[in-house]
């Protein structure tokens, strides 16, 4: 039997290349295409990734938008299946004691009105901007995610919290008495799985400068090196040396004191 | 102020970023150096790409219910506007005629308008000659054959039994599944010159 042909993508690149499917993508949508909406369903309905038969979400982002299915019912389910594994990469929306989070709500609004708009589009006229949610759903919806956030926070006008310094000027040589190592960041705490919810929010809750120095490092850039080639967070961020070492310290100190009670050097 | 096309959006980067195969340290240095002017951004996006999802299993609130009903609220609302088509509106006594003078049985008209035909397989002469029957402008016409297909609805009323969604097939095979004449389709295959 032929398997079922694809609608292919129309979504290129600034280098003029196609988006193209993954291709576990178009294998398993091959595979799923002419089942039964019964077994379908039952297929897309399995959550987790590591199960095998597993039916990406990209796949799932596929048949909603070709309104797949032989009823109505059918592709309304498919619709929730989806919507349902978006919810759940989403932050949560009640907190530690079960309450509703306004922010957690507004967010989870914002994301899925935004992606509804998208697909309520692609009924009227090929949307090329679901393509992207066809190659690479986590990371579409991450940015949409980002996007959300900003939004919220823009909204609720809310200062930024313990906010120390936000310029990203460079400090006097006086200010900086102290020059952290280049060897060893002592960023090891950071990394502790058991702390990791703490830790994540204590990043995020950093001054703009101070959050992108310690993202950068963590990812494994350099500091600093005076090495042209080497791209490292003092270049990126256009600060010298001893600036983007204060602000690194700086971090250090406020990640230690907010996680562990420590108190800043 | 219009925006300067030879310098890549934001949206633009931020995508040609997620759709790289690492998001690891010598991406993101490559792509800060590039685009330094969107050093915030992409610091911030790969941030968020690094974050571990926990996604829960446990079943989801009523307010997230309710979202998500309300999203196909509207996306049915959309999805009877577009299948509104030009081709949609036409009674049976047009649809007889217009098939008659593009010299094609009623079942290849049936097949544009429930969009079964692969999009790019249709000879622009053709839908140009359709257009003008229809008396509706090109544009109009190829933006309504794009639309994504859409058998609930449209022919279930007519029968006991459920549509059966078919895949998209070329305009050619089209023709040749409707027994069109090689002559006849050689003509509607044609394309400009």
């Amino acid at each position: 039997m032929t398997a079922p042909a694809l609608r292919p993508l129309k979504k290129k690149t600034k280098k003029g290349e196609l988006y193209v499917r993954a291709a576990d993508t178009e294998g398993t949508l091959q595979e799923i295409l002419s089942l039964p909406d019964a077994q379908l369903l039952a297929r897309c309905t399995e959550q987790l990734p590591a199960i095998t038969g597993y039916v990406p979400s990209e796949c799932l982002v596929h048949l909603v938008r070709i309104r797949h299915g032989e009823s109505e019912e059918t592709q309304k389910r498919l619709y929730e299946i989806l919507a349902d594994r978006i919810h759940r990469r989403l932050p949560s929306r009640t907190d530690a004691r079960g309450n509703v989070s306004t922010n957690g709500s507004e967010i989870a609004d914002e994301v899925m009105g935004g992606f509804i708009e998208l697909l309520a589009a692609d009924l009227q006229a090929y949307n090329e901007q679901l393509d992207f949610w066809e190659v690479r759903f986590n990371r579409a919806l991450k940015l949409r995610l980002l996007d959300a956030k900003k939004k919220v926070a823009r909204q609720k006008k809310r200062a930024s919290p313990i906010e120390i310094d936000e310029t990203r000027g460079e400090m006097s040589a006086d200010f900086v008495k102290e020059i952290i190592p280049m060897d060893g960041f002592g960023l090891e705490f950071l990394e502790r799985p058991d702390d990791r919810e703490a830790i994540e929010e204590a990043i995020d809750a950093l001054p703009t400068v101070q959050f992108q120095v310690v993202h950068l490092v963590r990812k494994g850039l350099p500091l600093y090196s005076e090495k042209p080639d080497v791209w490292c967070a003092s270049k990126a961020l256009g600060l010298s040396d001893k600036t983007v070492r204060k602000h690194f310290q700086l971090a250090i100190d406020t990640l230690k004191s907010t996680i562990h009670g420590e108190k800043k050097s | 102020m219009t925006p300067d096309p030879s310098i890549p959006s934001i949206a633009d980067v931020l995508e040609a970023y997620a759709l790289e195969a690492q998001n690891d340290a010598a991406t993101l240095a490559r792509y800060l150096r590039e685009f330094p002017r969107y050093t915030a951004e992409l610091v911030e996006y790969s941030r968020e790409l690094d974050r571990t999802v926990d996604a829960s299993t446990a079943p989801l609130g009523a307010a997230d219910q309710a979202r998500i009903d309300a999203g196909w609220q509207k996306l049915s609302s959309a999805a009877k506007a577009a299948s509104v088509t030009p081709l949609s509106r036409l009674n049976p006594a047009k649809t007889r005629a217009m098939a008659q003078a593009l010299k094609i049985p009623q079942q290849v008209l049936s097949a544009l308008r429930e969009h079964r035909v692969i999009l790019e397989s249709i000879p622009r002469l053709f839908q140009e000659h359709l257009a003008e029957l229809l008396d509706i402008p090109y544009d109009e016409l190829h933006s309504s054959l794009a639309r994504a297909p859409n058998l609930a609805g449209i022919r279930s009323y007519k029968s006991t039994q459920k549509p059966i969604q078919r895949p998209q097939i070329t305009f050619e095979q089209l023709l040749i599944e409707a027994c069109v004449p090689e002559d006849q389709r050689a003509l509607l295959l044609a394309e400009k010159k």
